[in-house]
């Protein structure tokens, strides 16, 4: 009989981290009227739509560039660690970066919110509300804009793999 | 070196490189941080143009006619218009939208005001108020001014 002992944390954690990065979709939503504007934002992929015409910051691609290889990595170490889970020299492989990202982008976009509310401009980070914003042209315009803001199911799918990668992580510690 | 070792440093060098897209974009700005962090946002043109056609009465009410010019590239609903009409700095009569509005782009529509009391009819049209307008499901409250 041939016992091999494999990191089965490690191995759903890592292919729910593949998923979540092939699945290119976005992990928060922030939708404004019928196309005042758009927000599908995730960590390797960003898109900002203002009345039908897209926001580009040079950098954000470069860096959801990054953040792709970064997990890719993590994901491919894990999975590869997870089958040598016997292997001593393979506890490196297995990290938790897969929890840090989440946790990093919700940090971050809770930091990018409230510098948006210091502009005048309240968004929260879930839930339906209606955006009043004074344009100061003439005598001030005054827009309504019901809108919806949303963590979306893959962010939770990111952040379940992170949970399961740091059980995976003492799992490899303990064996 | 002991293997657990050697693959620790893989990974890290690994790591570092997974940063490489990073100073390629940094490279290809020429180094100018500011230019990589600057958006960049090309917005629609939004032109709306009215102008006071002129009173006239129809079916036993006075209207006023305000011709609307789209010149923008929004299509915009025009929901209401409420106005005050002065005669030599003196309200004289109110107003408002007998109808909503599609003004969709490069075209003309009439806008007609249905004026409910009145104290006179201005001999030149002055008019002050706000209107509101739906545009991709917002609402938006815009001062006007009209004069002819």
């Amino acid at each position: 009989m041939i016992d091999i002992k494999i990191n089965f944390f490690g191995i759903v954690a890592s292919l729910l981290l593949f998923y979540i990065i092939l699945s290119n979709k976005p992990w928060w939503i922030l939708r404004g009227g019928e196309g005042i504007f758009y927000a599908a934002v995730s960590p390797f992929n960003v898109k900002i739509e203002i009345l039908g015409r897209p926001v580009i910051v040079p950098i954000i691609f470069y860096l959801n560039l990054t953040a792709m290889l970064s997990m890719l990595l993590a994901a491919s170490t894990m999975l590869l660690g997870s089958f040598l889970a016997e292997k001593e020299w393979s506890r490196p492989m297995i990290g938790f970066k897969g929890l840090m990202l989440p946790i990093l982008f919700l940090v971050g976009l809770i930091i990018s919110l409230e510098f948006v509310k210091n502009m005048g401009i309240a968004v929260p980070l879930m839930g339906e509300f209606i955006l009043r914003y004074e344009i100061p042209i003439g005598q001030g315009i005054i827009t309504e804009t019901p809108s919806v803001a949303m963590l979306t199911s893959d962010y939770w799918i990111a952040l379940l793999a992170g949970i399961i990668s740091v059980l995976a992580w003492f799992f490899q510690r303990r064996s | 070196m002991n293997r657990t070792k050697a693959v620790r440093i893989l990974i890290t060098l690994l790591s570092i490189a997974a940063f490489l897209p990073l100073l390629y974009g940094l490279n290809s700005y020429n180094w100018d941080l500011k230019a990589l962090l600057t958006p960049s946002y090309t917005p629609p043109k939004v032109d709306f143009r009215m102008e006071p056609e002129g009173l006239r009465f129809e079916q036993g009410k006075l209207i006023l006619s305000i011709k609307l010019t789209n010149l923008g590239e929004i299509e915009a609903k025009i929901e209401g218009l409420n106005v005050t009409l002065y005669s030599n700095g003196i309200a004289v009569a109110t107003g408002s939208l007998e109808k909503p509005v599609l003004s969709r782009p490069n075209s003309t529509e009439e806008l007609k005001i249905s004026i409910t009391s009145f104290h006179g009819i201005p001999s030149k049209i002055e008019a002050k108020g706000e209107t509101f307008i739906r545009v991709l499901g917002s609402l938006v409250r815009v001062p006007v001014e009209i004069r002819g």
